[in-house]
């Protein structure tokens, strides 16, 4: 068994019963910076978007758009969602579509402008529309705590708080988590990214029952550090679209819990052994 | 350095091989980079036994730090407020300074902040002490 399995927890449910009446709007969020928000809203919007669900991904970061460039779609953007608030075009002109997953789309940020651009009315509305239109609306949310962050989760549906196992993350994840309680969302989970097997055998990094502990919300997905998720992203691919990601694996899976699907959290051994690479090789 | 005995026969292989005399340096190197991969091999492999070092000082630390955020204070505030009660607790009575402890409850209820003082343990002596300075 895994790490921590081990220690009681094995299957996480993240069920919503209704989510084929209306879409559902997701906020990904970390109040601290460089945990792994963007690459996580591309890569669970594109493996959402895989399994045939209809998804946007909407980058909120107006000043310091990213959400573009890692699903490399940045060369295509004409319109942004400042265009939409401003009312400058409607919001289907500013979506663009992904040319590899049909399914898959993008509402890029404003570069030119600043988070005050956007109120959390313009949002909501916002929202609403693309409920309407997408079964999924995955939102990237700047880091920190301020307009930019209100922004993103006022119109959410569900809430992913995402940390790393630092102590500053965890520190800011349970700040973002007392927010967003006081703002009444009911459904929040927690993703641990960049977990590093290896260290937590060793007792040098914390373990993710520690996090449930101190943080306690649901645990979503545990996503183990890969060097894959940078040499995706230095191409504008998707790691969950690579084979043999093992980041890439953890999002989908993560995609599919979040479809109601109860999927064991993967066993993350920092070393394989001889037997099991004999077996993976005469496999491929 | 002296060359070793695989240094002068990797020289003399590769002066054959290649039909010319490669420096020693150089062969040096090659053994000694194989070694350190050797040695590095030997050092990072060997199972390290699960045993809590800075994770759990990690934790500890969170859980402190956390309970004060939640509640919106400062760890100094309550570290002055401790200062604070050593200083008059010792005014009126007989207290060990070292030993006062202010936390956080949040175990039953509303959170309390709870305040935990030591009295010094009753001196046995105190008796024979005053009759001593009377006799004198």
């Amino acid at each position: 068994m895994g790490l921590w399995l081990s220690h009681g927890i094995v299957i996480a449910c993240f069920s919503k019963g209704d989510h084929d009446v209306a879409g559902r709007v997701i906020t990904v969020t970390s109040g601290k910076g460089g945990v792994g928000k963007t690459t996580f809203s591309a890569n669970v919007s594109a493996a959402l978007a895989a399994l045939g669900k209809k998804t946007v991904a909407v980058d909120t970061d107006v000043g310091l758009r990213n959400l573009d460039i890692v699903m490399g779609l940045e060369n295509r953007i004409v319109y942004d969602i400042v265009d939409v608030v401003e009312g400058r075009c409607r919001v289907q002109k500013a979506i663009i579509r992904d040319k590899r997953i049909d399914t898959l789309h993008l509402l890029p940020a404003a570069q030119t402008r600043d988070k005050t651009a956007v109120t959390p009315e313009s949002m909501e509305k916002i929202c609403a529309e693309l409920r309407e239109m997408f079964d999924f609306t995955i939102i990237d949310s700047p880091a920190g705590i301020e307009r930019g962050f209100q922004n993103a989760v006022v119109g959410a549906d569900e809430i992913v708080v995402i940390t790393t196992p630092h102590v500053s993350a965890i520190r800011d994840a349970d700040r973002v988590i007392g927010l967003v309680e006081a703002a009444d969302k009911q459904q929040i989970s927690l993703v641990v990214n960049r977990l590093q097997p290896d260290m937590v055998r060793r007792g040098e990094m914390l373990d993710i029952p520690d996090m449930l502990e101190i943080l306690s919300i649901p645990p979503l997905g545990i996503i183990p550090e890969d060097e894959s998720i940078v040499i995706t992203s230095n191409k504008g691919e998707l790691a969950t679209q690579v084979s043999r990601s093992l980041a890439g694996q953890a999002y989908k899976n993560i995609a599919r819990r979040i479809l109601g699907e109860e999927v064991p959290f993967m066993t993350l051994e920092s070393s394989e052994s001889l037997l099991q690479w004999l077996k993976r090789m005469l496999k491929f | 350095m002296a060359e070793t005995h695989a240094e002068i026969l990797i020289r003399s292989l590769y002066k054959r091989c290649f039909g010319c005399n490669r420096s020693g340096h150089r062969a040096r190197g090659f053994i000694v980079g194989i070694w350190s991969k050797l040695m590095g091999q030997l050092q990072s492999s060997p199972r390290i036994q699960y045993t809590e070092v800075s994770a759990s000082a990690a934790k500890e630390r969170l859980k402190v730090a956390l309970t004060y955020d939640r509640n919106g204070l400062e760890q100094g505030t309550i570290e002055s407020l401790r200062k604070e009660l050593v200083r008059l607790m010792a005014e009126h009575l007989d207290v060990q300074t070292t030993d006062i402890e202010v936390n956080i409850d949040e175990s039953t209820g509303p959170n309390r902040l709870i305040a935990s003082i030591a009295l010094r343990p009753p001196r046995r002596s105190r008796h024979t002490a005053t009759a001593a300075t009377e006799a004198n």
